[in-house]
Formats: C-alpha cells, sequence, structure tokens
C-alpha cells in the first residue's frame, strides 16, 4: 500500500529531518524508498522542511518513555546524560523499525545494547524481559484442546546468577526520586557486571499486576521455554518433563499439575478448561 | 440496515464537554460538576477520551454513577492497521463501553502509535490523504462498529502536515461513504488544514455530506512559529480562531443530522469558557434549542 510506505516516511523524517537531505540527494539510498511513487517522493519534499520541526519535543518524550523501560541499563551506560540517546531516532535500528512497522522499544533495546559495552547486555536484556511482561495482557486466544502454554505475563530470561537481586537493589533508589529525575545524575556506585548467563529468571506479573522476579531452576525454566511461545500437546510436554529428568510418567503429570496450581502453565485437558 | 436508517436511532445529546485521563485535574481545570450545575444546557455529556492502558480517571467514573451521559472517544487505534484489532484490546474496549454505556464511539481517524501499541509509540498524525488509504480505514471503522455493537464515527485529526492527493474532506466523504458511517467533524482541525493548505475555511464543504456529520467539536488554538514558519496549534483553550467559527456557522444550518457538540475546553476554569458555549448555543440554537 502506497500511502503506507509514504506514511512511514513522513514519520522518519518527522523524528530524523537528516533524511530529507538523503531523500533530495540519493533517493535511490534510502530504505523504503522502492515503495514510494515519484509523485509521492514530490509531495514529501515539496512541503515546507520547517513544518517537520512544529513538535520540537517530539523525540523527548518518546525518549523518556523508553528510557522508564530501561532505567537501570541508561542510569549506568549514560552516567547522568541520557539525552545521548536521542541519536537512537537517527540510527537504523529505529528507521528500520518504523519501516517494517515493529516494536519501538524493542528497536530500542537492540540499540542500547549495541551502544553499550558488551557487559550491559544481560541487564539490558533483563529489562526488556520486564517491560514485556509489565505490559503483557491476558491472552484471550482458546487454547486447543489437549494443548498448554505459558500463563499470562510471564517471561523467562537467562541472566548472570545473582543479577536479578542485584536489579532490584539498584532499582530501588530510583524508584524513590523518580526514575527520570534520577537519571539526571550519575549513579553513586558503580554496576560491576559480569559473569556468564548462567542463571535463568522467571519474571511474573501478580493479580495486582505488581511485578515479580526471581531466579529459577535450569530444569524448571527448560519445561518452560518449551511452552514460552507456543502451545504444546499434553503428551509431547509430559515426555518433555521426563526428558529433564522425571522418573516416570505419573510424576510428570504431577509436576504438570502442580506448575499449573502455581499459574505458570495454563492447560487445556479437553474438558473446557 | 444502511446508517441512514441506523441514525433514527442515535440520541440527540446537545453540547458538551470533552475530557481524558486526569484532565480535570489541573490547577486551573474546568470543574465539570460546577459547570452542570451552574450551565447544565453546556455539560449535557461527557466525551471520555479512553486510551486503555489508562483507563477511566476518578472524574469520568463520577460522572457515569451520576448517570451522566457519554460518548466514546479512542485514543490509542490506529483503524487501518487489521493488527490493531487483537482480542485483548478489543475486550478492554467492550468492557469500558460497558462501563461508559455511551452513545456512540468516536475518535481522530488518524495514526495513535508507531508500530504495535505500546509504551513510548504514542503519538497522533492524520492519515495519508490518499485513494489507497481509503478502503483500509472504511474496513477499520466497520470492523470496530461489528465488534464493540457501536456506531464508529471517524474524526478529521490535526496535524502540521498533511499529505496525499485527495483535499482532506474529499477522502473523508469516501472513507464515510465507504464505511457507511457518519462524521465528527472537528472544525477547529479543519481551520488548521485549510490555513496550512492556504485555502479558505470552508473550501470543500459544499462537496461534503454534511448530512453526515453527527458530531461537532470546537476547540480554541494559538498560532506558533518554527524559524519564522507560522501554523497552528490546536490547544484547547477557550480562544477559539475565527476560522473555526466560520466552519461552525456554516456547517451548523447544514448538519441536518448533527446529535452532538463538544467545546473542547476541559483544562480550563469555567468563567474562561462561557462565552465559547454561549456562542456555540446560539449558532447551533436550531438543532438544540429544545434540548432541556
Amino acid at each position: 500500500m502506497s500511502a503506507q510506505a509514504l506514511q512511514r516516511m513522513l514519520i522518519r523524517v518527522m523524528f530524523d529531518p537528516s533524511l530529507l537531505e538523503a531523500l533530495r540527494s540519493e533517493p535511490e539510498q534510502v530504505m523504503g524508498m522502492e515503495s514510494l511513487s515519484t509523485h509521492e517522493l514530490t509531495d514529501l519534499l515539496s512541503q515546507d522542511p520547517r513544518a517537520f520541526r512544529t513538535d520540537s519535543h517530539r523525540s523527548s518524550r518518546h525518549l523518556q518513555a523508553l528510557l522508564e523501560e530501561y532505567p537501570v541499563s541508561v542510569h549506568h551506560f549514560t552516567q547522568g546524560n541520557p539525552g545521548r540517546l536521542l541519536s537512537f531516532f537517527s540510527s537504523a535500528r529505529f528507521h528500520d523499525a518504523i519501516q517494517q512497522w515493529t516494536s519501538i522499544r524493542k528497536a530500542f533495546e537492540r540499540y542500547l545494547v549495541e551502544q553499550a559495552p558488551p557487559e550491559f547486555e544481560p541487564l539490558i536484556s533483563l529489562e526488556g524481559a520486564i517491560a514485556t511482561s509489565r505490559h503483557s495482557s491476558q491472552n484471550e486466544d482458546p487454547l486447543s484442546p489437549g494443548h498448554w502454554r505459558l500463563g499470562p505475563s510471564k517471561g523467562l530470561v537467562q541472566t548472570p546468577s545473582g543479577l536479578c537481586a542485584k536489579y532490584s537493589e539498584l532499582l530501588l533508589p530510583m524508584k524513590e526520586t523518580h526514575i527520570l529525575e534520577a537519571l539526571k545524575s550519575p549513579p553513586g556506585s558503580a554496576l560491576n557486571l559480569s559473569g556468564k548467563k548462567d542463571s535463568w529468571a522467571l519474571i511474573e506479573k501478580n493479580e495486582a499486576g505488581e511485578l515479580e522476579m526471581g531466579e529459577i531452576p535450569e530444569s524448571l525454566a527448560q519445561i518452560l521455554l518449551e511452552i514460552e511461545h507456543k502451545e504444546v500437546p499434553h503428551r509431547e510436554l509430559v515426555d518433555i518433563i521426563i526428558s529433564l529428568g522425571a522418573d516416570h510418567r505419573e510424576e510428570a503429570e504431577e509436576v504438570l499439575q502442580s506448575l499449573r496450581g502455581e499459574g505458570l502453565l495454563v492447560g487445556n485437558d479437553g474438558l473446557g478448561i | 440496515m444502511s446508517f441512514s436508517q441506523r441514525v433514527q436511532n442515535l440520541p440527540h445529546l446537545g453540547i458538551g464537554v470533552s475530557t481524558e485521563y486526569g484532565a480535570f485535574r489541573g490547577s486551573e481545570s474546568l470543574d465539570i460538576m460546577a459547570l452542570r450545575q451552574a450551565h447544565p444546557q453546556f455539560a449535557r455529556f461527557l466525551e471520555v477520551g479512553v486510551e486503555l492502558e489508562k483507563g477511566l480517571d476518578e472524574d469520568t467514573q463520577a460522572w457515569i454513577e451520576g448517570g451522566g451521559a457519554t460518548t466514546f472517544h479512542f485514543l490509542d487505534v490506529n483503524l487501518d492497521d487489521p493488527e490493531d484489532f487483537d482480542e485483548s484490546w478489543l475486550q478492554g474496549i467492550r468492557e469500558t463501553a460497558k462501563t461508559l454505556k455511551p452513545a456512540w464511539m468516536c475518535g481522530d481517524a488518524g495514526l495513535w502509535h508507531l508500530g504495535p501499541r505500546e509504551r513510548g509509540s504514542m503519538l497522533l498524525l492524520p492519515p495519508i490523504c490518499a485513494p489507497d488509504a481509503v478502503s483500509p480505514m472504511a474496513e477499520g471503522i466497520q470492523r470496530l462498529r461489528e465488534e464493540v455493537g457501536l456506531e464508529v464515527l471517524p474524526e478529521n485529526p490535526p496535524g502540521s502536515i498533511f499529505l496525499g492527493s485527495l483535499h482532506l474532506l474529499d477522502f473523508f466523504a469516501r472513507v464515510i461513504d465507504e464505511a457507511d458511517t457518519g462524521f465528527l467533524l472537528d472544525c477547529a482541525h479543519l481551520a488548521i488544514y485549510q490555513k496550512l493548505k492556504g485555502l479558505a475555511p470552508t473550501t470543500g464543504l459544499d462537496q461534503f455530506p454534511l448530512d453526515k456529520v453527527i458530531e461537532i467539536h470546537v476547540a480554541g488554538a494559538h498560532i506558533q512559529s518554527v524559524d519564522g514558519l507560522s501554523f497552528v496549534e490546536d490547544n484547547h483553550t477557550p480562544n477559539v480562531l475565527p476560522e473555526t467559527w466560520e466552519i461552525l456557522e456554516y456547517v451548523a444550518p447544514r448538519a441536518t443530522e448533527l446529535r452532538a457538540t463538544v467545546f473542547e475546553c476541559e483544562r480550563n476554569p469555567m468563567e474562561t469558557t462561557l462565552s465559547g458555549f454561549q456562542r456555540i448555543q446560539k449558532t447551533l440554537s436550531t438543532h438544540f434549542g429544545g434540548i432541556k
């Protein structure tokens, strides 16, 4: 749809006016140009360039919302200067997300991972998983009879051991100050991130809508990973649990019912559940 | 049943006020209950702007509990994007509608968010006014109407850049024809558009099906500039531009099916809004003169 292509190009120009120059001088080099007609490009370029800048706070507003999703990572990476991340809006990650119409937050997460030192990656991934759980809603899609899937608002992420506890410690004072205020000053202590990802963290939104997280055993993580993004038939899941150490089918069935009781899994046993 | 038949079931609401989450909580904000008590003819209904993630605020809850009439203004759906109608969002919309019991749904038919609906992606941009953008928008309106069981009236959004080969009114005439629905004409937004395009305020209205205008918005604005380029910002103050009044005065006698008019002034003290309400009332006296 051509109007859609024009709208996406317009958005990219509004957030990154430097794109206008590229569209004028080397349009064939600009991602997404192949979907625009000559007439549409002319329509875009004939606008007064000042009209793209009528909302001088547009990028800052969007950045603020993104910063609040990655507070600890941004705090320690930018050392009191989160405004430097406005560069996201002229990055390939942002342009690609608009062009593909995919998550801006996830594009920002990837941008952060690329910009920050490598040791930040587990922390950024943890905050990304937290954001996903925070904003997830009840999956209303009916579950096929005899199938299982991960319970609603749950997230799994591989982290270095101890990161969850450390993260909570670092976040608490930021929340007390208000996150955007806290980001304006360098953090009081060094992050000292190190260690390989040897642990799994489970993030859950409880009934009150509050997030809880903690490390879980590898075997449980393996079960949950199998059903994280898909429905799995009952028999297949029982086999997985046996392969992960259950002694027999009865024990695997008990594990399943126990996980269901804790809300970690939801299942449709064919009786309308 | 066609819209021309369905419209007969829509109530005559009269003049009302808009709100969104927390809008009445500013130090200068309108006291909606005080307005209703002192000037009930200006607070016949509340147009509730809803972003599902935020929900309904205390003032809206109080209005509903007091039996006040409402309309439901969405703030978070890209009508032209089928992916936006996920079951979770639809379920939230249905539940909100159950609480509000609105006369209908309405909202700016533009781009409310970038990519999937999520925190940090919210904004409002007008549609590309091109022939190929008509059907996706019309299909979204029909889908929402069917999913929620309420009439859905698209509104012309504000903007600082409007692209596409069609005049805004021509675009929306095609949309409402294809979606078989009515229209919410925002006079202030139209004034912004006409000024940006260097057109007279009422350009294109003679060709627009004004009998499809079910609701009208009137709002204040102010002229701003960026590097010498002046543009109009829709700021919901009581300072209504002359061009906006001109549009209202043109449309009023021709909008034969008009049911409701909103004065968007929710963040202003009551005394500063009264002359605006009075002028709207006078202009629309043939429509709402009989509503008590």
